[in-house]
Formats: C-alpha cells, structure tokens, sequence
C-alpha cells in the first residue's frame, strides 16, 4: 500500500510494498511514483523499458489521476506492468482510493500481487491447449461423468467426435442417443457391467450427421468410501480410420484365404471327379436299364418305380457334392457361428475320402463325444483341416503304410485340440522354424501359403496352429480352439 | 446245345454304382454277380460259363489293378473290363497292356459296355475252346509210351522212319510201327495235324 500525494510522490508506504521500489527507501525522494518504482506499462520484454514513454499510456497513472480529480475510489483494476531495478513482469490487481488529510488530498494505492497466480493460471492455459492439440492430433477425447448429477463433462475433441456444439450440456442419454441403433444394447451393457468394477474398454459405432464412426471407449468408475459410485472417467478415440484400414486388410486377407482354398481344392479335383462320376454313371446305368425293361413286353412296374427313386437318389448324391464344393470355393464373407468340431472334421472327410483310397491311405478318426463347441467360421476352419490332411497326404507319397489319425480331445476348461498325425517322411530340423512362414513349402508346384494361411485362420480365430514330429514316424500338426461358452448369443 | 448264359463279374465299392450296372447288365441278359471288394472277389470260385470282370480302378484295399496282376500271378485267365470314376492316360495304357479289354471311364454308355462285354465274353469263349482243345490234346499225350513220346518228338521234324531209325539206331520196321502207334494216339492221320496239335501243348521237335 502506498500512500500518494498530487505530484505522483510516495509519502509513505508499507514495507511489503517497499519491496516494489527500485531505489533504497531514502532514494525516493522527489521521485514520482513511476520513476520510483521504475515501472513501465508492461511490453512484454525486459530490456530498454523507457518508463516515459510508457507512463503516458499507464492505467496507473491514469487511474490515480483519476481518483486525485474525482475523489472516488477505484477497484480492482487488472494490470501488467514491468517494475523494478532488475525489471519483471508483474500481475497487479490495483485498487486506489482518495484521503483528504490535512496535508491535502492523498491517495491510498493497493497492490495485490496476482503473478504467482497468473503464472499458474498461464500453465495451466498451456497446459490444456497441448492438451487439446493432443486430443486433437490422435483423436482422443476424454470426459468424465458426474453420476449423481448425471453430467457428462467432455473435451473439445470429444464433442468434435460425437459432433455436438461445445456449449451442448452432455448426458449419457444424450451420448446413447447417437450410438448405433445396433451397437445401443451392447453399449448400456457395458456401462452397466462397469458399475460392477469391470473394465470398460469397449468399440462401437456412432452416427454423427448420418455418418457411421467407429469408436474405442475406455473409462473408469471411481468410487467413495463406501463403495458408491460417484464418477466415470475415460476417453473415446475416433477409430474410423482404423477400422476401414482393418476392414481392408480383413478383406484381402479373405481373398488370400479364398485363393490358398481353391488352390487346396485343386488337388481334390481328381477325388471330386470320381466323387461326381460315381452317382452319374449309376444315373445313366438306372435309365438305361429302364430304357430296356420299357421296351420288353411286360415291364415290371416296380422295378421301374425303384429304378428311378434310385436314380432321384443318387442325382441327390452328386448335387451334394456340388453344394458341398460351392461352399469351399464361394468367396464369403467370414461368419462365426457356433460350431461341431467333429462335424466339421466328417464333412471334410467326406471330400478327401476318395483321395485317400487312391492314396492307400488308411484314414482313421478318434473324435471326442460330446466335444463343446466353438464359435467360428465353418468353411475356413473346413479349409484349416483339409490343408492339413493334404499336406499328410503328400508326406505319406513315398511311405508304406501310409496311416492317417484324426483327434479331437477337449485340453481343458478353456480349450479343444484337433490332431492330425501322419506316418509321412517328417518335417526337417532345418525346416522347423520357417515351416509356418508365407511362401515355404517342399512341394514342386506347392505356393507355400496353405500353412501361413491356415496358421492366420487359427489365430483369428483365437487359437494357435503346432507342429511336431512323432516319435516314430511321422509328423503331428494339433492346433486348440476356444471353447465356445454357452451363454454368449 | 443250349447256348450257356455268359456271367458278369462286377467288382466296385460303390453300392450304387454296383446295383445300377447289375440291373443294365441283367436286363441285357447276363447272369450277374457282384461283389464289394477286390479281396471278396478273389475268394470266389469262377463259373463254367463264359464270364467275364468288370472292375472298378479306385477300391479301399486291394484296387483294381493290383486284383489284375493278382489274377494274373495266380494264372487265372478272366477278360476284364475296368471302369473309373477318374483315371488318367498311363494308369489305362498299363491296364490294356496287361491284358484289359477296355478301359472305360465313369459315366459310360450301355453300348460302350455291351460292346466291350461282347469281345470280352468272345475272348473268353475262344480261350475256353482252346483250354479244352489242349487239354484233350494232353490227354493223348499222356496215353504215349516213352519211346512213343520220344518218335514223336522226332516225327515232327519231318523226318522220314529211316532217318529216324539211323537217329535212334533201330530198325526201320520198328520206327514204322511206333509212329502208327503214335497217330492212332493221338487220333489223327498226317503229320501236318499232329505238328499242330503237338504246337499247342508246347511239345518241342527233337533237334536234328
């Protein structure tokens, strides 16, 4: 606080404000307020301050001119000034205030130091803007949700993700609004479970201006002492691009899936042949024959009613063939569904059945009752187990006798195994490690993509693809796949 | 005589397959018989009538082919007709090489398969002829005497009885009354038959 008189002159002053002057106490005689504080209206820079200058335009001065001629007081006026022999910039919060004393008018000058404070405030200011820019750049919004109040409190990039106005007061209905209608259960859901202290990292899509988003959430319940929830923290990144650059590479890795498949399927061709000749040829032979018994002078009628269910009979066969076909070298989308193992092991049989009699291939099966289910893509998981026999077979080439056993066993709670194990010629010490690596393979016209393809399939379908060689003879390939728990769909 | 009804031999995995060809064949007139396995079928004693196998190439165990080389080894004569539901060109030369009627792939026509079973049961017939022809022939073979057996070797090199008879330094006379012995045995009356015959039964002339 300091005391003023009408030429700008420090009468007195306190001795927390001494500590403004730039000269000793003593040396301040005669000196206006300005000179005395060497204060200059702040220019942002230390050097060359030209107090002259500068007064002129000073709210200081102006302020205690002000309060000289009206004699009102004046409060809490916000200023930056440069001040002392060493200059610094200060925030000063400057009230004045006019005494009449004997000695004539005066003024009382309050300064309040705020630059500690405005520092603070500055850094923080600083601080939410690299924020921002941060939540900005990696699409990144955070929010956090007052649960007793149900105010949802989000970031500058968060309401840029769910598309509202920044002044938009959020709820979590609000935010449930624009979730994807399909995506809607599965969201509350979530929020739900996470009361219960479970983790909450969920992906899920948004409709913003009639445009689908994806998004990644991931949150946190906090809780009081009594264990009640009192506040959600989290954040939502924008993974749309994300999610289209991974629908893309899904998308090729399916064609490459369906590419290594119709290549399997090529070394069926010659077993799907006789496969589809066997039900033609007992076609033509059953019409043949009632082409003849027609043309005799007495046909038994029985006989031809049995001729032809068998001829319906077998054309039922050889569309089944087909169908079974279709299915292996249609390009689909991958679906998961919950499926038999061992159901899908004897239709796969059912192909590689012929192939294996030509072969000599004795083919045996030790498959689990009762085996759980799994939830995956039955074709892909079809090609998996084909790729595999075919590999045994070709191992087994050169190889007397050529015996073939397929396991199904449940490992434990979490998963089942599928073995397949061949008498073939083994697999290589040296070849070991690459053996599962896209373009390895041993065959003269093999692509070398069966196993990294299949070892991709198994994997995407949360399991893992082995390989090891028997004590005997011979190879085992085994790979696990999740036990499907009932209670999902 | 009654001409005998020609059997058919039908060896193939596939049931359908199995009954539809049975059905053809026996509304064609054959006597049928089939059987679901290779090693089912080699059990199996073979007919009196002219027959003939229609065999499947692709079987669990014992195929078709190795069943041919099997029958082959065992010198049971049968003209077989294989079929395949997916054959190539080297699996088929080799089956017509070793003595196969046809190679017909899966699906055939009834006129593609009666027309092999025509030449196949003709074959068989031929051959059954010729087994009984020889085996007659062996007959009167084994009614000659050593020395009979030994003229006869020397007879059908064309030499006339006094050649033989310096050969086998006896009289003339001697050799004279063998051969007539000889032919009665063997039922005929030049020696020009008796060369025939006695090609047939793989008897070998002496050597001059």
């Amino acid at each position: 606080m300091f005391l003023i008189d009408e030429n700008r002159q420090i009468c007195k002053m306190t001795r927390m404000a001494s500590k403004y002057l730039a000269q000793m106490p003593e040396e301040i005689k005669d000196l206006c307020f300005g000179k005395a504080l060497n204060c200059s209206h702040s220019i942002d820079k230390y050097q060359n301050t030209n107090s002259n200058l500068a007064c002129t335009e000073c709210s200081v001065r102006r302020i205690i001119s002000k309060v000289f001629q009206s004699g009102n007081a004046y409060h809490n006026h916000e200023v930056k000034l440069t001040i002392g022999k060493y200059p610094h910039d200060c925030f000063l919060v400057i009230s004045a205030e006019s005494i009449d004393l004997a000695s004539g008018r005066k003024v009382l000058l309050f300064f309040e130091d705020i630059t500690e404070q405005k520092q603070a405030e500055n850094k923080l200011k600083l601080m939410k803007n690299s924020l921002d820019n941060a939540q900005a750049i990696a699409h990144i919004g955070s929010w956090y949700l007052d649960i007793s109040k149900n105010v949802l409190n989000c970031s500058e990039e968060t309401y840029r993700i769910l598309g509202f106005n920044s002044k938009t007061p959020l709820t979590f209905k609000k935010f449930l609004d624009i979730v994807h209608p399909d995506d809607r259960k599965y969201v509350d859901n979530a929020w739900k479970v996470a009361i219960n202290k479970k983790p909450y990292s969920i992906e899920h899509r948004i409709i913003v201006n009639d445009k689908v988003k994806w998004v990644r959430e991931k949150a946190q319940v906090e809780f009081d002492k009594e264990d009640k929830a009192i506040q959600r923290a989290g954040t939502i990144q924008d993974i749309t691009e994300y999610k289209i650059a991974e629908e893309d590479s899904h998308r090729l890795q399916e064609e490459l899936t369906h590419i290594a498949r119709v290549t399997t399927m090529g070394e069926l061709t010659a077993a799907l042949a006789h496969e589809l000749n066997q039900p033609l040829m007992a076609i033509m032979s059953n019409a043949q024959a009632a082409q003849r018994f027609l043309a005799s002078k007495n046909p038994d009628l029985n006989e031809l009613q049995e001729i032809l269910s068998d001829i319906i009979k077998d054309d039922k066969r050889a569309s089944n063939v087909i169908i079974k076909l279709r299915d292996l070298l249609k390009k689909v989308d991958s679906k998961f569904k919950i499926l038999d193992v061992n159901d899908i092991i004897q239709e796969v049989l059912h192909l590689v059945r012929t192939d294996a009699v030509t072969k000599n291939v004795s083919l045996t099966t030790n498959l689990t009752n009762n085996l759980p289910s799994v939830k995956g893509d039955k074709i892909q998981l079809q090609q998996v187990i084909l790729n595999l026999i075919l590999n045994s077979f070709d191992a087994m080439s050169s190889i007397n006798p050529c015996i073939l056993e397929i396991y199904t066993t449940q490992m434990n709670k979490e998963f089942i195994t599928v073995r397949i194990k061949d008498s073939g010629t083994g697999i290589g010490e040296k070849n070991m490690p690459t053996l599962f690596k896209p373009f390895f393979t041993t065959k003269k016209k093999g692509l070398g993509m069966g196993l990294s393809i299949s070892t991709a399939i198994i994997e995407n379908h949360k399991g893992a693809l082995q390989a090891e060689n028997n004590i005997d003879q011979g190879a085992t390939f085994f790979f696990t796949l999740p036990i499907c728990k009932r209670s999902t769909k | 005589m009654k001409k005998a009804i020609p059997t058919v031999f039908i060896v193939d995995d596939d049931s359908s397959v199995r009954k539809a060809l049975e059905r053809l064949l026996k509304s064609a007139g054959f006597n049928v018989s089939t059987f679901t396995s290779a090693e089912d079928f080699f059990q199996k004693n073979l007919s009196k009538n002219p027959s003939c196998l229609i065999l499947d190439i692709q079987m669990p165990g014992l195929n078709g082919i190795d069943l041919q080389k099997k029958l082959t080894q065992s010198s049971i004569f049968l003209p077989i007709i294989f079929i395949t539901g997916h054959g190539d060109i080297p699996m088929s030369v080799k089956a017509i090489k070793d003595g196969a009627i046809d190679f017909l792939p899966k699906p055939f026509d009834d006129k593609k398969l009666l027309f092999a079973i025509d030449q196949a049961i003709s074959k068989d017939i031929k051959k059954r002829n010729y087994e009984k022809e020889r085996s007659k022939i062996q007959k009167c073979i084994k009614l000659l005497t050593p020395r009979e057996h030994q003229v006869l070797r020397w007879v059908i090199t064309g030499m006339l009885n006094k050649q033989i008879a310096s050969k086998l330094k006896v009289a003339e006379k001697t050799i004279k009354v063998h051969r007539g012995r000889v032919m009665k045995k063997m039922q005929t009356v030049s020696v020009a038959e008796l060369v025939r015959l006695t090609q047939k039964c793989g008897v070998i002339p002496h050597k001059k």
